[in-house]
């Protein structure tokens, strides 16, 4: 369109301008009576007889304009804005309801993205703080015949890119650990990160209070206990008493320093979303690690830091990358065993979010509930504009007026645009309270493992501009289709009344329903997930997962880090479990490594006579626990054959072992694998087989039965314990009493967690739980949304066919066949939108088949009952209005118009 | 005509119908008589040194532009020191009218 401005005419111009101006303003007359039927002739005289004298008028409007001053035009752009800007006030205040449902659903919409984006933005940015990340790269050893590209690098490695002062200006190591800390009355499990002296250096990261590491402590092995302590770890102990830097710590039985406190934003180097307690310096490894003094500082094969280093300034990422590979070539071959098939494998720090291998699913998962978040927006979007579309109709009338008398559509649709602007951001506003008090929920949030999370959603700068673009860019989204429609210059079938007309206008009904069919197809698509993940959470609870113990309780104590020889660490687990089974409701008790469905996975090398290992492999892999005698009782395993173990099984009698009916089956197919011996890894002595068990799940709820070996804790070197008790008291009460009998016999022992076997189960259905519980409430939220737009829209329409509806019911319709009508024409676009989710879910519920136990991905349960149970809630929604209209009474409505 | 209007009067009635937007003579024009049902019906010529007179005092602003049609016209906005007199100016003539109904002896409302 163009359009020439000419704001405050300069003097000569006035002249013209007026006349210019009349002359518009007669042609227009003209051409309305034209239109009326006049000639052209009759009617330019009659627009000038109308107008009166025009030359008398012309010369006082030229006095009168000669007389403006010249104005500045972005005032008149500010003033016509702060305009339009009040209207929209005004007109919001006017219809309080309408308003209040555009605030509410649009602040859960804006306000779930935006939580979703603030956690998104956290954990993917990790957690943190460095100088320059852009210099920063990360260096794994690669083990890709391994099919580990990105796996630690040993010590000696570290050691060995630390002299390349020709690449990096500094190199830093670092890996988790798990100590213990002592107070005076208690112990507690602590985790902690080994770093390289210099590793804040390197990075950039300033301590909160005292310093960092000293050059002297990362030079000699076991000489300086010094430590760095966690923030939140320093404000929950020591209450952020900056005294601290003077007091001392006990961690894994030796007393440290604490020479600093970490920035509140450094959480942990290793695992993003874990507030690590203390840092130490590697040297320190012996008193800090689990295994004692068993820290392998010279070992190439032994394998366990994470390497983080800053390139030197000017040199490339490929020529480092192409430095180290030439390294890695002579690590090959100067330490032909440790390095065989590995190299360096270095990636810029700014691509690596956690870890490369879980970035990708960490994306994904994010993406896709983005996208769920991102769809509910839609629908209410789409609501509104469905609610903006029908009141705009009523307006309809006088916009069109307006545009036939040549007011300007852009004009208009800004008037209409910056109404549903004032609302997105008015519901952004609102959306960020929401999703303040959802972070707020969230943080509180705990997955079912041993270490506290420790979160920090906030609402930072880039929050605040997603939000804002999120808002701004709803308010466009659902202001945008009902604007250009209210003002579509195709005005002929408007001006006609249409409000009274039987047929209305067809194009807008077509828009409306694509709306209506968008939403119900996103209100099924997300209703059926929860459906397939709701139905997979009941099929997983019947699953037989090969044990029976339902009830009862566990505690995981760690014995090694107080008792590092064999015989006295089984000594205290004897006690323990004698303890145990001696208070009042407590059974049975037994003790295993690991329960199955944990979070951890045991394998280890076996030789079997008559099994050919893997090719390329010189050992069996197989899954093995170490468990009490009683362990097959109390879990309410079957022994199939052979018998449990016993107390004669002890360190100094024959090694035996229980095998699983998979491993039977699998390694002695056809005979009985009682009396058999097996050798583990390059072990002397073999292990008899005395029992076979039932199989279990071990791993995943979804997995088939594996092979399985058992072997007797009284004939190994526990490292620590699950003490498994049941009887007549409630699970809670025997994991309180459970962790109160262990610090009686040990203070220091460290209780990892206790838990009931309930909660211990709930870790294989936290994921689908998880799903089920977000898609659920985005479903519901999304049906409700739809639901409420379903019912407006057929209330409008009703509304507006009155008159029809009077026709027709004195032609003789019943009210039943008005209801009927309405109905068809409500549910045709509520039917055809719940095909489409229903046919995207197909499709998508493939995507989600590894989440799902027991339950096929197009679940007739749920791919018949959602559906059924979307069409009834739409029917009610429309069955409401439609009896409204089988009232009409026909004389009336008749009438009306 | 169906009845004279008072200078003031128009001036008013612009006000009023440009703060629903803008909009040209001819389209003000127009609006009155819808509104009014042609009672009141402006004799058009006047309408034009009225509405340079309230873009004078800075209540209104005009702007050349298109219609929609296609013509050239001129396009009046009301500006925000247009909203305040508007505010003013029909509270004044509110008063004005219940002085004359009370004078001319009907009830008021």
């Amino acid at each position: 369109m163009k359009r020439t401005f000419r704001i405050g005419s300069a003097r000569p111009d006035v002249e013209r301008d007026v006349r210019d101006e009349i002359h518009a303003h007669l042609e227009m007359e003209a051409e309305a009576l034209v239109a009326g039927g006049m000639s052209e002739t009759e009617a330019r005289e009659e627009a000038r007889r109308r107008f009166g004298d025009a030359s008398r008028h012309e010369a006082m409007t030229r006095r009168e304009a000669s007389r403006l001053q010249r104005r500045v035009r972005w005032t008149d752009r500010g003033d016509a804005l702060l305009q339009d800007l009040r209207y929209a006030f005004r007109r919001m205040g006017k219809s309080p309801g309408f308003s209040a449902v555009a605030l509410l659903s649009l602040a859960l919409g804006i306000g779930a993205n935006t939580a979703i984006f603030s956690i998104v933005n956290t954990i993917l940015r990790g957690g943190v703080p460095m100088r320059a990340p852009e210099e920063l790269v990360e260096i794994y050893t690669s083990e890709a015949n391994q099919g580990y590209p990105y796996s630690v690098s040993s010590v000696p490695d570290l050691m060995d890119l630390r002299e390349r002062t020709d690449l990096f200006t500094g190199v830093g190591g670092y890996e988790a650990f798990i100590s213990r800390y002592e107070t005076d009355d208690a112990t507690h499990p602590v985790t902690g990160e080994l770093v390289t002296h210099d590793l804040s250096a390197v990075l950039g990261i300033q301590p909160a209070l005292g310093r960092f590491f000293l050059p002297e402590e990362g030079r000699t092995v076991g000489t300086h206990p010094v430590v760095v302590l966690g923030h939140s770890f320093w404000q929950s102990r020591f209450g952020g008493d900056p005294s601290v830097l003077e007091r001392s710590v006990r961690l894994g039985g030796t007393l440290f320093t604490v020479v600093g406190v970490a920035p509140r934003e450094l959480q942990s180097f290793t695992a993003p979303g874990f507030a690590m307690d203390a840092w130490a310096p590697y040297q320190m490894a012996g008193a800090l690690s689990f295994d004692g003094d068993g820290y392998e500082f010279d070992s190439r094969g032994s394998q366990s830091v994470f390497i983080r280093a800053r390139v030197l300034p000017g040199v490339t990422l490929d020529e480092v990358r192409g430095a180290l590979a030439a390294m890695s070539a002579q690590h090959q071959a100067a330490y032909p065993e440790a390095w065989k098939g590995k190299e360096f494998n270095v990636l810029p720090t700014t691509e690596v979010s956690i870890h490369p291998m879980v970035d990708g699913p960490l994306k994904g998962v994010a993406a896709l509930v983005f996208s769920v978040a991102a769809l509910v927006l839609l629908i209410a979007c789409v609501n509104l504009a469905g609610f903006l579309l029908a009141r705009a109709s009523e307006r309809r009338k006088e916009i069109a007026l307006r545009l036939a008398l040549g007011a300007r559509r852009s004009a208009l649709v800004r008037q209409l645009l910056v109404e549903t602007l004032l609302l997105g951001f008015l519901g952004g506003a609102a959306g960020l309270l929401v999703a303040r008090w959802v972070l707020g929920v969230l943080v509180t949030f705990q997955p079912p493992i041993p270490f506290p999370l420790n979160l920090e959603f906030g609402l930072d700068g880039t929050v605040l501009l997603f939000t804002g673009l999120v808002s701004a860019g709803a308010g466009l989204l659902f202001g945008m289709i009902p604007a250009l429609q209210s003002t579509n210059p195709d005005l002929a079938p408007t001006l006609k009344d249409e409000a009274g007309s039987v047929t209305g206008s067809r194009k807008r009904i077509t828009l409306k329903n694509a709306l209506l069919v968008t939403q119900v197809a996103v209100s099924t698509l997300l209703l059926l997930g929860a459906g397939l993940f709701l139905r997979s959470l009941s099929s997983a609870q019947a699953m037989d997962l090969g044990f029976s113990a339902r009830d009862g309780a566990v505690a995981w104590v760690l014995v090694n880090m107080v008792e590092s020889d064999p015989d006295q660490a089984e000594l205290i687990i004897g006690t323990l479990e004698e303890r145990a089974l001696a208070i009042p409701g407590i059974e049975r008790v037994a003790t295993a490594e690991m329960l199955p469905l944990g979070v951890g996975l045991q394998t280890t090398a076996w030789v079997i006579p008559g099994v050919d290992p893997p090719p390329g492999e010189e050992f069996v892999s197989i899954r093995y626990n170490k468990v009490s005698g009683t362990y097959f009782e109390v879990m309410g395993i079957p022994m199939v054959a052979g018998r449990p173990f016993s107390p004669e099984d002890r360190r100094e009698s024959e090694p035996v072992a229980i095998v699983s009916q998979a491993a039977a089956r699998r390694y002695w197919p056809g005979e009985s694998p009682l009396g058999k011996e097996i050798r583990r890894g390059r072990q002397e002595a073999p292990y008899r087989i005395v029992g076979v068990a039932g199989d279990t799940k071990v791993w995943t709820l979804g997995e088939e039965f594996q092979p399985y070996i058992y072997l007797a804790r009284s004939q190994t070197t526990p490292a620590g314990a699950q003490l498994i008790a049941r009887g007549a008291l409630s699970d809670a009460q025997i994991a309180g009493q459970l962790r109160r009998m262990i610090r009686e016999v040990d203070r220091r022992l460290v209780i990892m967690e206790t838990k009931t076997i309930p909660e211990h189960l709930s870790i294989q259905l936290f994921p689908p739980r998880t799903a089920a519980a977000l898609l659920g409430a985005f479903g519901l939220l999304a049906l409700i949304l739809a639901t409420t737009g379903l019912y407006g829209a057929v209330a409008f329409s009703v509304s507006k066919r009155t008159r029809e509806m009077g026709i027709r019911m004195s032609m003789g319709a019943s009210a039943g066949e008005v209801v009927g009508m309405v109905l068809r024409g409500a549910m045709g676009p509520v039917v055809a939108g719940a095909l489409l989710g229903w046919l995207l879910s197909l499709g998508l519920a493939q995507v989600i088949r590894g989440f799902l136990y027991g339950t096929s991905p197009v679940d007739p349960v749920t791919f018949l009952g959602v559906p059924a149970l979307l069409l009834g809630v739409a029917v009610l929604a429309a069955i409401v209005p439609a009896r409204r209209a089988s009232r009409v009474n026909p004389v009336e409505a008749l009438r009306s118009e | 005509m169906a009845g004279d209007l008072y200078t003031g009067t128009l001036e008013l009635l612009i006000l009023q119908i440009l703060k629903e937007g803008a909009m040209h003579g001819y389209g003000i024009l127009r609006m009155i008589r819808e509104r009014t049902e042609g009672v009141l019906d402006v004799e058009q010529g006047a309408l034009y040194p009225a509405l340079h007179r309230l873009a004078r005092k800075g209540w209104i602003t005009g702007e050349w532009g298109e219609t929609e049609t296609g013509r050239r016209a001129r396009f009046y906005a009301l500006s925000h020191r247009g909203r305040t007199a508007l505010v003013k100016e029909t509270t004044r003539w509110n008063e004005h009218a219940r002085a004359v109904y009370s004078v001319l002896g009907h009830a008021e409302g």
